[in-house]
């Protein structure tokens, strides 16, 4: 018998949404069923690439266990394993339950509402976001705040690199220092695009020293691995800026005089000294043997040492500060902290200082460049921590002592400045630098940027932010305050959480502490699954997957590889969404109508969105979703490429100039070596704290860095012998895809991927063998939980490492429940502001654990 | 919704001008009301406009708006007419005798 003839075959262009890479897709439809995704070879972001999770996206999308039907819940008892109960309603009074509970809530005080997202939504999270902003609410809380977030790495990134996150520039870094970042390598941003440009340049020769407590995936594609204690990364920082400025007399002097605040004269109060009139910061010319405003046109030099008097008072350069604070940061210091051996550290620091080729140059496009060929890389695992400020900014340091920040060879923002397409110069953004000459960014993903700093105020908002500005996104004491407002003297409490997405009770710490935060809050959710933090939610919403909806902002600036082409996409529905699930930003905008607050919505969009002119949304008529995607892309894009125009083509891409991707060197802002705002700053948190009878230790506002022990250092039970660390793996997107079919195959060929890592001769000590049950408990909670033996040299002795977010227990995902598939390292870990790094808000992620084989499910 | 002490205080100029006001985003629970309607002398800039906003709405709407040393904050965006404007000594004319003044105060409301 013949089979039947395929009535339909066709292959659409649209965008990724397994992580937050965005990747481009050809998805392949066959009579309305999608049979396959490829990479878009006609994207410059992926390049035609896909990763694992990317091509199993066909299995999310028709998982059975996917939520079709809105659900309200029947149980009116709420726990981290109470069954909710659910039982099918329609939408309409689905949405009748939630609006008419949003109304009473922006009668009364909108700042009760709290959203909770995350960054697999990203398109539907800034959305929302406009949705928040605009009822009245200052509340939010990405997951990420957790285990995934760079919270103080995004901060730096800003301050130094204009943009939200960064890279090592993949077509001429020669060096890459990578502290245990899979940046380039199985996840971060434009991840499948930077793993192909990264494993080019080690082919060209580029040497990637790895420094990680575990021999991690990219670890593993390492020339050499130096694995080190967790925590301590910033300890190995310090002692190589020491050996660089001490030792070895390396560091950009061109670079330090002319691109960062290193000749700004620091009085002895720790201040800048200002010009009288203009209030500007004061530099010293020594060919003149005066001070002057660092902006002056006659400065004929900048003094980068040296004691000087200035209007009667004492100043020296920050550079000079800083060289000699890194004085007491010797290799031999930082052995006993970081267990990487003294010889070991000046081996590295003599190998970045000499490939880091000061004073070299570069012709790109005709244009003479420095030419810096080293790049630091670090994230998560090296700044969650509680010392996350200070930590970061040893890290920083490194590159911007040799200049190799946003100059070819070295660290690039992703993607700190756009001119725009040559037709119509949008979307555009150029870093700036503000009065005291200090880079402020062209763009950022929220509002405001973190510099120039914000003033201290009061408790506005339920997670201390408002009180402490320099946290860069999401905050680690938003549980710990939700939990109890009145102690830190906000004058709500949360009645509700819009939930999209967010699987916060796995992502974060400690579940049962931060359900007591939740439980008592009205939890309405956009869900794909009824995972674990649905079973503290009253409504669940099917949410359409990301193949079942139209969305612009998937060109959100981490999108674009740091180099090459700029390539803005179109995310559209390649099926009509299954059963009777919806679009989050139709849903949203029913709910703007439904709350009647359709002018203050449009407004803040039109702000946000930046619609202009014809294309800014008019209160007088209702728009849908679609026209709100085309008027943005006709926006930035001219008129005739409109949303129409994206269906068809998919993509639009053109070159990258010189000036975008290195645009340091053609930048009059400068940045910070010495973070002078901190100390003011810092001072002032403690006034608001101590007014507010709030007890958080303030003393990491300082303007240089140190490294300073972790909360789990002070963990000396001599049972509790190792360390617990969480990394990421390559195959899972956080806890969003472990009932994926195919991953759950994937990570079943890996002993890692479900399994706990852990050292040969510690594994031995202990009489476990490869493939033990082992129960792990931790100091910090007291919570038990186990997974299997993956025993191998290549992990800290001192260390397990656990992959991942797995370890569900919600009964309605039937893979990802099952006994073994990973562990939920959030139990290991703590709820508390002692756990948290006060200036960046940053959860610690590095727990004392006992181990001992056997153990049963928590 | 005019205070009449206000409306009282305005007319010491020869002309004044109508300035309705409308308020959006995480100013709300601050803002009394959404919107107001105020009369003040031709010529008034913002920063008079907000000091009369003030009045009526109390030190919590400054707080909200400005920094201690009296500029605003970096996440209030303020349009008169269609017109987005930095300045607070900007003085508010869109139209003959009347004019739309829009204060848009976003907020961070999630991270990374």
């Amino acid at each position: 018998m013949e089979a039947p003839m395929a009535q339909e075959d066709v292959w659409i262009p649209t965008t990724c949404g397994t992580c937050y890479s965005v990747c481009a897709l050809k998805v392949h439809r066959v009579n309305g069923t999608v049979v396959k995704i490829e990479g878009n070879p006609e994207s410059a972001t992926n390049r035609g690439r896909l990763c694992p999770r990317g091509v199993s996206g066909l299995m999310t999308l028709y998982n059975p266990d996917r939520v079709n039907t809105p659900l309200k819940r029947t149980n009116p008892d709420k726990g981290l394993d109470v069954d909710p109960g659910w039982v099918e309603i329609t939408w309409e009074e689905a949405l009748d339950i939630v609006a008419t509970r949003l109304k009473s809530i922006r009668a009364d005080d909108p700042r009760k509402l709290l959203l909770t997202g995350t960054v697999t939504t990203q398109d539907e999270v800034p959305f929302a976001k406009i949705f928040a902003m605009a009822f009245g609410t200052p509340n939010g809380w990405n997951s990420g705040a957790g285990n995934h977030c760079g919270t103080a790495e995004h901060l730096y990134g800003a301050l130094l690199h204009a943009s939200w996150a960064k890279q090592p520039d993949p077509d001429h870094c020669n060096y890459l220092l990578n502290f245990g970042t899979a940046a380039g390598f199985g996840s971060y941003y434009c991840v499948t695009g930077m793993a192909q440009r990264v494993a080019e340049a080690r082919v060209r020769g580029m040497k990637h020293v790895c420094i990680d407590p575990f021999l991690s995936p990219s670890a593993e594609k390492a020339d050499e691995w130096i694995p080190i204690r967790p925590g301590t990364d910033g300890a190995l920082a310090l002692a190589l800026l020491n050996v660089l400025l001490h030792e070895l007399n390396i560091y950009d002097a061109d670079y330090l005089k002319h691109h960062t605040n290193a000749p700004y004269l620091i009085g002895d109060d720790g201040l800048y000294m200002r010009d009288v009139k203009a209030r500007t910061p004061l530099v010293w010319d020594p060919v003149d043997g005066r001070a002057k405003r660092f902006d002056a046109l006659d400065v004929q030099d900048f003094a980068l040492e040296g004691n000087f008097l200035t209007e009667g008072l004492r100043a020296r350069p920050a550079f000079a500060l800083l060289k000699e604070h890194l004085q007491r940061f010797t290799p031999e210091w930082a052995e006993p902290i970081t267990t990487v051996s003294a010889t070991t550290t000046r081996r590295i620091a003599k190998e970045f200082g000499a490939q880091a080729r000061i004073g070299s140059t570069i012709v790109l496009d005709g244009k003479v460049l420095p030419h810096r060929p080293v790049a630091v890389t670090y994230f998560k695992g090296a700044q969650g921590h509680k010392n996350a400020l200070l930590n970061c900014m040893a890290l920083e340091l490194l590159t911007e002592i040799v200049g190799a920040s946003n100059v070819p060879g070295g660290l690039l923002g992703m993607n700190s400045c756009s001119l725009g397409h040559p037709d119509t110069g949008q979307p555009k953004w150029i870093p700036q630098s503000d009065r005291d000459g200090l880079l402020v960014t062209g763009k950022w993903p929220n509002h405001p940027p973190p510099y120039p700093p914000r003033e201290v105020k009061g408790p506005e908002t339920i997670d201390l932010r408002s009180m402490i500005p320099t946290c860069p996104g999401s905050s680690g004491a938003l549980p710990v305050v939700m939990a109890d407002p009145q102690r830190f003297k906000v004058p709500y409490q949360i009645e509700m959480n819009f939930q999209v997405g967010a699987n916060y009770l796995m992502t974060f710490a400690d579940p049962t502490a931060v359900a007591k935060a939740f439980e008592k809050t009205f939890q309405v959710s956009f869900a794909l699954f009824l995972d674990e933090a649905t079973y503290l939610s009253d409504i669940v919403l099917p949410a359409a997957s990301y193949l079942e909806r139209f969305s612009h902002t998937t060109d959100w600036m981490a999108s674009n590889s740091p180099v090459g082409e700029w390539c803005y996409h179109l995310r559209q529905p390649v099926v009509e969404p299954i059963g009777q699930r919806r679009s989050v930003c139709e849903v949203l905008l029913d709910l703007v109508e439904r709350l009647e607050m359709r002018e203050e919505f449009y407004a803040v969009a039109n702000v946000v969105l930046e619609l202009k002119g014809p294309y800014a949304l008019e209160p007088d008529r209702p728009v849908s979703w679609a026209e709100i995607v085309d008027r943005r892309y006709k926006s930035l894009f001219g008129a005739e490429r409109g949303l129409e125009w994206f269906k068809e083509h998919g993509l639009l891409k053109w070159p990258k100039k010189v000036e975008e991707v290195y645009w340091k060197y053609f930048s009059h802002a400068r940045v910070p070596i010495y973070f002078e705002w901190f100390k003011p700053l810092g001072k002032n948190v403690a006034i608001m704290a101590e007014r507010l009878g709030i007890d958080i230790d303030t003393s990491a506002f300082q303007p240089l860095p140190e490294w300073r022990p972790c909360q789990s250092y002070k963990e000396n039970s001599p049972e509790h012998d190792l360390y617990a660390i969480y990394y990421k793996f390559p195959m899972q997107t956080f806890s969003g895809t472990y009932d994926n079919p195919w991953l759950d195959e994937v990570c079943n060929l890996d002993r890692f991927a479900y399994g706990v890592a852990i050292n040969a001769h510690t594994a031995r000590r202990k009489g476990i063998q490869e493939g033990d049950w082992i129960e792990i408990e931790s100091a910090a909670t007291g919570h038990k939980i186990r997974g299997r033996a993956a025993v191998t040299e290549g992990i800290h002795p001192e260390v397990i490492g656990i992959a991942g977010c797995g370890g569900h227990w919600s009964k309605f995902l039937r893979i990802a429940s099952r006994e073994g598939k990973g562990l939920c390292f959030e139990w290991l870990t703590p709820v508390g502001l002692h756990n948290v790094d006060i200036p960046s808000l940053t959860q610690d992620l590095c727990v004392k654990v006992k181990v001992a084989k056997g153990g049963a499910r928590p | 919704l005019l205070g009449e002490s206000v409306y009282r205080s305005c007319q010491t100029g020869e002309t004044t001008l109508r300035v309705a006001v409308h308020f959006y985003g995480f100013v709300r629970d601050v803002a009394r009301n959404n919107a107001l309607a105020l009369e003040l002398p031709a010529g008034s800039t913002l920063r008079d406009l907000f000091n009369e906003m003030i009045k009526l709405s109390g030190e919590k709407l400054r707080d909200r708006l400005f920094t201690h040393g009296g500029d605003l904050e970096t996440n209030v965006q303020i349009f008169v007419g269609a017109d987005q404007v930095t300045s607070l000594e900007q003085v508010i004319a869109d139209g003959a005798g009347h004019s739309q003044v829009k204060i848009i105060v976003l907020s961070a409301t999630a991270g990374g």
